[in-house]
């Protein structure tokens, strides 16, 4: 069965949209990302123009991960306090890499030193999240029986904590997350959120991949919070994208959205539950396979010659 | 006076009796000529049929209005990788142009003839300007953008697609096509050219239009004319919804 998109202009398999949305709402509900790396690509491959796939993909996610956030949060897993700062830092982080992409433009040749930097950062990440949990996991194991070991393996454990933590320390304005279990100065979450906002501006991309390993490793916090956390974040930067992007450029398809998320709505649910069954250290190690599988396609993209080499302007 | 209309008297004499062609009287049919775009359109069928008072063969050309398209080009960069290197621009293409015939156009319609009426992808793309690129790529990248196009729907040249047959002394045309959803909401033309001895020798247009209707029309002037709304309208349906399965699941989930 068809329906046809009023704004993307094109006609679309309903069911097809539906489990699309199905199966991108799971891996948000179950690791905290948008996923828009996946819908967004998907959207332009069975034909949605660029720019209406990244803004409507940017409205599902508003469903997707208020969904997300609910489930998260009946389970105790988000921290409003940490995602408020983080969402302060994002904002101006956002605002500042738009500008920050000006100048890289006007440079020449920026975008492919971004998107080689983006490959090289989604695999270093990927790799070093595979490789901690992965060791991580096989320590739990040799201590079976001890439950600490799992919620200390979302604490990666740096083997020096030295002079850098001394100093992050030492900042002003510390307080204590009681959710995540951990004590910053409210700069070091509004500063990394700074940082993330920077990246994912200039990076044309969401920023959950981004997000979720600076939660883990740099603010130490425990996986499962990192993921209500991260949804609670994505609802507001999606929320403020979608507006902007209906206001802006008239690209959000309202029908396409809700297609989506007919299936993403449900899907971070069921992701909620499956992540509810899984260590810490399980759900790292499945976010880190992606994460290189993404790493792997992009590479692969880039490397064979495409069939068609023209494209409509906009999207990732 | 009287001089000069007998003058134009003998020219137009000269011109009927050994001009270029004698000319066909050719009629044209498109059915539906009117497509609605509703919830569940999937593209339409189309019926295009007429006929000539002389034995011919017939080309279709589905056009709408020729425009400056801009599109992203991909290339490689430092020998090894492929992305977007620049832009690239035709000027003049129409979104749409689809050509049907009942034999290779070669074979029926002569080069300069093709040019003139812009009949066939050849012709369509002689007149068009290509900046982005050095003049030295210019056919590679017009096989690119038909390649591109073709793999939309939008554009089409299929030979053998008309059937024709001997009617008395003319001859009839019938061919069915689907029209492709992908072809946005707009008004195109439908020119059947009648061809004899690699001329045209008669015409006949007729216009489809395309539209969207109801409610898909309701929110399109929502988003383009009230886009605030739109947004607002398009966040709260998606947090309800949102929020709504959260409550829903959450609810089943206590029992």
């Amino acid at each position: 069965m068809h329906l046809y998109l009023p704004i993307a202009l094109t006609s679309v398999n309903i069911l097809l949209i539906v489990g699309l949305g199905l199966m991108v709402g799971l891996l948000s509900g179950l690791f905290g990302v948008g996923g828009g790396f996946l819908m967004t690509p998907l959207l332009i491959m069975i034909g949605i123009p660029p720019t209406v796939a990244a803004a409507t993909d940017a409205n599902q996610i508003v469903a997707a991960s208020s969904s997300g956030t609910i489930a998260h949060w009946r389970l105790g897993n988000v921290d409003f306090k940490m995602g408020l700062l983080l969402l302060i830092g994002g904002f101006t982080g956002g605002a500042l890499g738009v500008h920050i992409i000006k100048v890289l433009r006007a440079m020449g040749n920026a975008n492919f030193l971004i998107k080689i930097t983006y490959v090289i950062m989604l695999g270093l990440v990927g790799g070093f999240m595979f490789i901690e949990s992965l060791m991580a996991l096989k320590k739990s194991k040799s201590q079976q029986g001890n439950p600490v070991a799992v919620e200390v393996g979302a604490n990666p454990g740096h083997a020096n904590p030295g002079k850098k933590r001394a100093l992050i320390g030492a900042l002003p304005f510390q307080i204590y997350f009681e959710k995540s279990g951990v004590s910053h100065s409210v700069i070091v979450p509004i500063a990394l959120g700074m940082l993330v906002g920077i990246l994912a501006a200039i990076m044309g991309v969401g920023g959950g991949f981004l997000m979720v390993p600076v939660m883990l490793y740099l603010l130490r916090m425990p996986m499962h919070v990192v993921v209500g956390t991260s949804l609670f974040q994505i609802m507001f930067t999606c929320t403020e994208v979608t507006f902007l992007q209906a206001y802006a450029n008239h690209t959000v398809d309202f029908i396409l959205a809700i297609l989506l998320l007919l299936g993403s709505t449900f899907g971070a649910q069921i992701g909620a539950i499956l992540g509810r069954r899984l260590k810490g250290d399980q759900l790292k190690i499945l976010l880190a396979i992606i994460v290189l599988a993404v790493t792997v396609k992009m590479l692969l993209s880039l490397v064979m010659q495409p069939h068609i080499l023209l494209s409509y302007k906009g999207g990732h | 006076m009287r001089y000069t209309t007998l003058l134009a008297g003998i020219i137009g004499l000269f011109l009927l009796l050994w001009g270029p062609k004698a000319l066909a009287m050719v009629t044209c049919e498109v059915s539906p000529n009117y497509i609605p775009i509703h919830f569940f359109y999937n593209g339409a069928e189309l019926k295009i049929s007429g006929h000539a008072d002389q034995v011919c063969d017939y080309v279709v050309i589905i056009k709408d209005e020729a425009e400056k398209l801009t599109l992203r080009r991909k290339g490689k960069v430092k020998g090894l990788f492929w992305m977007n290197v620049g832009e690239i621009t035709f000027e003049p293409v129409p979104k749409v142009f689809m050509v049907f015939s009942n034999k290779p156009l070669d074979e029926i319609l002569d080069k300069s003839e093709q040019e003139q009426y812009d009949i066939g992808y050849a012709a369509l793309f002689h007149e068009v300007h290509v900046e982005g690129v050095p003049q030295s790529e210019r056919e590679k990248w017009i096989k690119e953008f038909i390649k591109f196009k073709e793999n939309l729907k939008l554009y089409r040249e299929k030979f053998n697609a008309i059937k024709v047959e001997k009617e008395g002394s003319g001859s009839r045309y019938l061919f069915d096509m689907h029209w492709p959803y992908q072809a946005v909401p707009g008004v195109y033309t439908a020119t059947v050219y009648a061809i004899q001895n690699d001329r045209v020798i008669g015409t006949c247009t007729k216009v489809i239009r395309v539209e969207k209707v109801g409610l898909l029309k309701k929110i399109t002037q929502l988003a383009f004319e009230k886009p605030a709304l739109y947004g607002i309208i398009s966040i709260v349906i998606a947090i309800i919804a949102g929020v709504g399965v959260g409550l829903v699941f959450g609810s089943k989930g206590k029992h």
